[in-house]
């Protein structure tokens, strides 16, 4: 089942830009010895060309509470350039909604950070 | 002289706006998602859309006022009320550029925002307001530091029932669906309930009516969709009259100020306008650069609070999709 749920989620992730690389991490006894409650994972980390965006994004990001603290579990932390992200659920489909819902808030981070984060903005 | 620029996107218009200390605009750009006839925006899809067009808007702002991000001062965003992923998706912006531009971050509310644009707008003082929009329909009065609710609609807001009448008889939503209903009214009056409660007002079950006169009368050829709107707005727009008296009664102001999306229509101005020159007062009302949704709403009470001394910290800054009027306290008003 947790093999499904990644396979799943790995098909929907979305492409990543030229300065991302999408580096899974493999499964480990930690993994395997996830808590009953929460029997479906996901991880990601994600590198980023200059360590202070990656805090930066895990910042902006970490604001916002899961919707559903009770059935979804989430940890954010950046550490030398690299965001790890870790979803915890207790369905398959929540995982899918609120991993989705990550991308989406990231990559709009992401894009900013492009369109503002290397020089001055001029006037026209 | 202080420069904030503010962000709302609280539902399907998303806008950025630059405002100085002096109450000048100095940029208000916007972008409306319009969905086709018949269907309404839905949070997803409106979020969506909200992402793809908030840079760009930041760069036409900033572009408009001939300013660096370097000369703003603070960041103003909507806090709430709306609708969830809209919000966000602003908020996630606002604090990564306030991180990367090493501003301040400030949370407004959304109809505190209306209200501090009408009074800057119109140049009035003390106002009864009158908040009329697709999301919040209220009367409202300021009181001891805080903008009291006087009344509101126990229901939907007058703005949701006009949007929900123009789905059933399929009017465009380019430019809006209320803009759409006010160019066709006709003649004929149509008899509608006619549901003030004390100071509130409930529009549901007029809603509910016009679905059935329009899947009978209409089908059958005795009324046309041009009378039906006629119908509507007379009988609505008396309502929000009769409570908004009963506030300038209850309050002893001698102004009204109408503010919201809904505020744009000149019949209610109209309406309003007979009833407080019959009270001997005036009626302050705008056009739909700052009666609908808009950026410089949420910079200039971004302004207001932030010469107060109000900031919000990073991690405060997430969203609320309910944030009553009444909750923010107005330390920026001395009366």
């Amino acid at each position: 089942m947790k093999r499904q749920a990644e396979a799943q989620i790995a098909k929907k992730k979305p492409k990543m830009d030229d300065d991302l690389e999408y580096e899974p991490d493999s499964e480990d006894e930690r993994l395997t010895n996830a808590g009953v409650l929460f029997p479906h994972k996901f991880n990601i980390d994600i590198p980023f060309a200059r360590s202070e965006w990656a805090d930066i994004v895990r910042t902006t990001l970490e604001v916002d509470k899961e919707l559903k603290p009770t059935v979804v579990r989430r940890t954010l932390e950046a550490k030398d350039g690299v965001l790890h992200v870790t979803y915890e659920a207790l369905e398959v489909r929540m995982l899918r909604t609120v991993v989705s819902s990550f991308f989406d808030m990231l990559l709009l981070t992401i894009d900013t950070i492009k369109a503002f984060g290397e020089q001055e903005q001029l006037p026209a | 002289m202080a420069k904030i620029m503010g962000f709302e996107g609280s539902a399907n218009k998303i806008g950025v706006g630059i405002v100085d200390e002096e109450g000048n605009i100095l940029a208000n750009v916007r972008h409306t998602y319009v969905t086709p006839a018949g269907t309404g925006f839905l949070p997803k899809d409106t979020a969506k859309h909200h992402q793809q067009h908030i840079l760009g808007l930041v760069k036409d702002a900033l572009t408009q006022a001939k300013l660096t991000p370097q000369e703003i001062d603070a960041l103003a965003y909507t806090k709430g009320p709306g609708m969830g992923g809209p919000l966000r998706s602003v908020a996630v912006v606002v604090r990564t550029l306030a991180q990367l531009w090493k501003k301040p971050i400030v949370a407004v509310n959304h109809c505190v925002a209306h209200i501090e644009m009408g009074r800057l707008v119109t140049k009035s003082q003390n106002p009864v307001v009158l908040y009329v929009s697709g999301g919040n329909t209220q009367v409202i009065a300021y009181s001891l530091k805080r903008y009291r609710i006087f009344g509101e609609t126990i229901d939907i807001a007058v703005g949701n029932l006009l949007d929900r009448f123009a789905r059933v008889i399929s009017l465009p939503n380019d430019p809006a669906p209320g803009y759409n209903i006010e160019q066709i009214v006709g003649q004929k009056f149509l008899e509608l309930p006619y549901t003030v409660k004390g100071m509130d007002v409930s529009f549901s079950g007029i809603l509910s009516s016009l679905e059935d006169i329009a899947r009978h009368q209409l089908a059958q050829g005795k009324c046309t969709p041009e009378d039906l709107c006629f119908s509507l707005q007379e009988n609505v727009f008396a309502m929000l009259v009769e409570i908004t008296e009963r506030a300038m009664a209850h309050c002893g102001q001698s102004e009204v100020l109408i503010v919201g999306g809904v505020g744009c229509n000149e019949r209610l101005q109209e309406m309003m306008k007979q009833m407080v020159e019959q009270r001997g007062g005036r009626v302050c009302a705008m056009d739909d650069r700052y009666c609908i949704d808009n950026g410089a709403m949420i910079a200039w009470t971004g302004m207001l609070m932030f010469k107060s001394g109000i900031t919000t910290p990073m991690e405060d800054t997430w969203c609320t999709q309910r944030y009553r009027t009444d909750a923010p306290e107005v330390l920026w008003r001395d009366d």
